[in-house]
């Protein structure tokens, strides 16, 4: 009952209030048709439409191009320094993607970006030829920092596929080359579309990379656009709207997604596979490691490196030397200023709550569905309401939150509760795939031998089901408290005054041009959560981050 | 009294029977084995038994009082039964003592008692000195060995084991099926067993309910089920047969151009005789043997010319197939090693008439 209720407020409500908001109007809460004719009838509201689009398919091609080659000579290859490599990838899901963005400004922006800076300075050229605010460097910024999905996807389909394939064409007279182009590659085709549907999807819900991009460049994506609608006075029922098409086409390529990796078409995929061998690459080494150590610095050692630079100096300008060194930066974000300790607080119980309250919820309808408490079609209503959060953008749920507790009966605007809930709910799917794992793993046999020994269910939950699912939980908690920390997108519409959280004050900032102070918040954040994941590798192994594609 | 007793039990899962009309009665210390082909529903069974699943009709009894019916079922903690599971679902987060002592402590024993019977246990078992170790650190004989030294300890007033020693290699199977009758033996627990493994019943069990597609085809003991099977199912399902078609008249049966007396078959096999003119008779490829000369008559002994067609050398046996004038299907015949015959060799075949069974078709 109670997981019903609350999967209600968390779940149901939002999406209907959405719904229901699109045609309602604004003014006199009467049915209308007006707001899809506002948010669809002005034509640069449709222009943000198509560059989302635009954004979303050339982002995704640019992740396969920076993913497969990577996920290739990582899992089939003999191409040196992997773990760095390794690092690298994880690097890069570790950053926000808006502090990617800041880092990337540092280094591309039209007249003291530090690439630009190499070109006049060094070279003696009028002026650097890069610009960072423009379509394409949202694109290049964005695929930055969703190729790991595409990395991850490519790269668990290639272990799976067995070496013995690969000679079984090269019996046949086919070079390398060929059998990388003709088996391996078309081996792996189902989930190379799929990740490119997982990073057009993410691409297109992204708001905090679009803002910091694409409003100094003048141009909007259905993100930006939807943040405008918001603006004093809101306009709730067109931003409904205007959301509509983003919730639509999320929800088709997601089931498209689905049917695609369904196919069984693929013998390679289905786990079994004799050994596996990387290839000798030869002369060829070079080359390969040469792509991947570009697409390493491009996503993860530039930025990284100047956003520590700009960090830990006086003035980001000034370059690196000791007399620009500074830990004051650091310092003042973290301990002197109030603003910036308050939301970094606030982050990190905001999240802690949210990874609690997801977790509670999912292990409770795992528990009733695995074991078989409810019927068969309230389980699976229980489990479509906990995965659906999966295919709705965090900004989409915003406003669905936002149309939901802003009036009575439950008014939870401006509390802490609105943006707690909202994390639980973007990132239920992460919980419940985590808390379903959990519950398989354990044999209910184990729970029936305290029950024939004579101990009740709960004495079974107690001494049994939670000491064994202690590890588990553990790893969910932290793979739903890490997303929950840096979130950007729900939080933009949700937050007040009292409830600042580090990403909302970090784009917040951007404003002023304080990248010192931007970094130093995003290091912050960075530093928490690479902690927290070598707590996770600690204790769980090197797969837990992993599981999370596989929900 | 009897202990256990299982009335008319029956479990459907929407459409498809499970178990059928199945009704046993179990005395005090009995150990009686389920026995059957996966799917035949020995394991839905024991659950029913167990209290995990509730039967769609029927009761179960325990020392005469009602413990399951399709109204009302006891919780299984309630019944002070026992289980071993397939899985052995020992607990890895405590040490073989822990989960030894887990049953007891529920009965809010005494902790020197506890302690003092868990290590008894241990011994019986042998494995006192595992006390402290956890399950991940044992083989799977050893944790084999707790699940039943767990189960035990609580002296249950039924012990139901569930395919125990499916998990296990064919050697320990073997040691393994020894041990759980020697402690059956030592404590004398009424015990269930279910499992798919006809040796493993036999060398455990006092009576087997042989069960298939949901029904129990016949309840006895070891030796009976394999001399007097009443079923085809029976017959071939506990080692090996020939299944003959054969017609029976007032006073003898018709096999090919051979006319058997009855009065020369088993006295009780008489009485199994179905009153119908076609029937099965099961003819165990020990019960016939090959002859290079033609033999004395004897009365007991159905004599026929034959021919070998095939045959295979199995060690300690000769499986040959024989073929004779006027039956359609060629005979298997188990051989000692040394009765060696060439393919094609005419040779005389011999059938002990007392061994053999007529069944229903």
């Amino acid at each position: 009952m109670l997981a019903i209720v609350a999967l209600v407020i968390l779940v149901a409500n939002p999406l209907l209030r959405l719904i229901a908001t699109s045609f309602i109007s604004d003014t006199d809460q009467s049915f209308t048709w007006m707001n899809y004719l506002q948010a669809y009838g002005r034509a640069r509201y449709v222009e943000a439409a198509f560059n989302s689009l635009k954004l979303g398919f050339f982002a995704a091609l640019l992740c396969l191009c920076f993913g497969v080659p990577l996920a290739w000579a990582l899992s089939r290859t003999d191409v040196p320094l992997k773990g760095f490599f390794w690092v690298s990838v994880i690097g890069t899901f570790v950053i926000p993607p808006y502090l990617g963005a800041v880092g990337w400004i540092l280094l591309a922006g039209p007249k003291a970006g530090w690439l630009n800076r190499l070109f006049t300075d060094w070279l003696g050229w009028e002026s650097g030829p890069l610009n960072i605010y423009s379509m394409t460097g949202l694109i290049f910024v964005t695929a930055c920092y969703s190729f790991p999905y595409v990395f991850i996807f490519v790269k668990s389909a290639l272990d799976l596929i067995s070496s013995e394939m690969e000679d079984a064409a090269n019996i046949l007279g086919a070079g390398p080359l060929r059998t990388t182009m003709l088996i391996t590659i078309p081996l792996a085709l189902p989930s190379i579309i799929a990740a490119f549907i997982v990073v057009f999807l993410e691409a297109i819900a992204l708001f905090g990379t679009p803002a910091l991009i694409a409003l100094p460049a003048r141009f909007h994506v259905v993100t930006t656009q939807l943040w405008q609608f918001f603006e004093f006075p809101p306009k709730l029922g067109v931003a409904a709207a205007y959301a509509m098409p983003l919730l639509v086409i999320t929800v088709l390529m997601f089931l498209a997604q689905q049917a695609l990796l369904k196919r069984k078409g693929f013998v390679a995929l289905t786990g079994k596979g004799g050994e596996r061998r990387p290839i000798q690459l030869g002369i060829w080494k070079w080359p390969v490691f040469a792509y991947c150590m570009i697409v390493s610095c491009l996503t993860f050692v530039l930025p990284i490196i100047f956003i520590t630079q700009a960090a830990l100096s006086k003035a980001w300008g000034r370059g690196f030397s000791w007399d620009n060194f500074t830990l004051q930066n650091l310092y003042f974000t973290v301990f002197e200023n109030p603003l910036t300790r308050v939301a970094t607080l606030n982050t990190f119980s905001y999240s802690a709550l949210a990874a609690v309250i997801a977790i509670l919820i999912s292990l409770f309808i795992a528990y009733v569905i695995h074991r078989e408490l409810v019927s068969k079609p309230i389980a699976s209503a229980l489990s479509f309401l906990a995965m659906a959060p999966f295919v709705i953008p965090g900004i989409v749920l915003a406003i669905g939150f936002y149309a939901a507790y802003t009036s009575e009966p439950l008014v939870l605007a401006g509390t802490m509760w609105i943006l707690v809930f909202a994390y639980a709910t973007r990132f239920l799917p992460i919980a419940f795939a985590n808390a379903q794992a959990a519950i398989r793993s354990i044999n209910p046999e184990l729970e029936q031998a305290v029950r024939i020994l004579g101990g009740t269910r709960m004495l079974a939950i107690r001494k049994v089901v939670t000491p064994l699912l202690k590890k588990s939980l553990l790893g969910a908690f932290i793979l739903v408290f890490i997303p929950a920390t840096r979130e950007l997108s729900a939080a933009i519409f949700l937050y007040s005054t009292n409830t600042q959280v580090l990403s909302v004050l970090l784009f917040d900032k951007s404003d002023e041009g304080n990248f010192e102070m931007l970094a130093s918040i995003g290091l912050v954040l960075v530093v928490i959560t690479v902690i927290l994941i070598a707590i996770g590798f600690r204790l769980l192994g090197r797969d837990f981050m992993l599981r999370r594609s596989a929900s | 009294m009897s202990k256990l007793e299982l009335d008319g039990l029956a479990k459907r899962f929407g459409s498809t029977v499970v178990v059928d009309n199945f009704t046993m009665s179990l005395g005090q210390g009995e150990f009686v084995s389920l026995l059957g082909p996966s799917g035949c529903g020995k394991t839905t069974t024991l659950r029913m038994i167990a209290g995990f699943l509730a039967p769609s009709a029927g009761q179960i009894r325990l020392d005469g009082k009602e413990i399951s019916s399709p109204e009302s079922v006891m919780a299984p903690e309630t019944r002070s039964m026992s289980m071993i599971f397939q899985s052995y679902a020992i607990w890895p987060h405590m040490t073989v003592g822990e989960n030894v002592a887990f049953g007891l402590k529920l009965r809010k024993l005494a902790a020197a008692q506890i302690e003092r019977d868990v290590k008894e246990m241990l011994k019986m078992v042998r494995l006192e000195s595992f006390i402290d170790r956890y399950p991940a650190e044992l083989s799977g004989g050893q944790q084999q060995r707790v699940a039943l030294a767990r189960a035990i300890v609580v002296k249950p007033s039924v012990l139901l084991l569930d395919e125990p020693l499916s998990n296990l290699d064919a050697n320990l199977r073997e040691e393994m099926r020894f041990e759980i009758r020697r402690l059956h033996d030592a404590f004398r627990i009424t015990t269930v067993y279910v499992t798919h493994d006809q040796a493993e019943a036999m060398v455990t069990s006092d009576r087997i309910a042989v069960m298939n597609a949901g029904k129990v085809e016949q309840v006895d003991q070891p030796a009976r089920l394999y001399a007097l099977p009443k079923t085809r199912f029976v017959a071939s399902f506990i080692g090996k047969t020939n299944l003959v078609p054969a017609n029976r008249d007032k006073d003898a049966i018709t096999l090919g151009s051979s006319r058997i007396a009855l009065k020369a078959l088993h006295p009780e096999a008489i009485s199994q005789w179905p009153e119908r003119q076609d029937l099965s008779l099961s003819i165990r490829p020990q019960s016939l043997q090959l002859h290079s000369q033609r033999p004395g008559e004897r009365d007991s002994y159905l004599l026929w010319p034959a021919r070998i067609v095939a045959r295979a050398y199995l060690g300690d046996t000769w499986d040959y197939q024989v073929r004779v004038e006027g039956l359609e299907e060629a005979l298997r015949v188990t051989a000692r090693p040394q009765e060696v015959f060439e393919l094609d060799q005419s040779v005389w075949l011999s059938l002990d008439l007392p061994q053999v069974v007529a069944l229903h078709d």
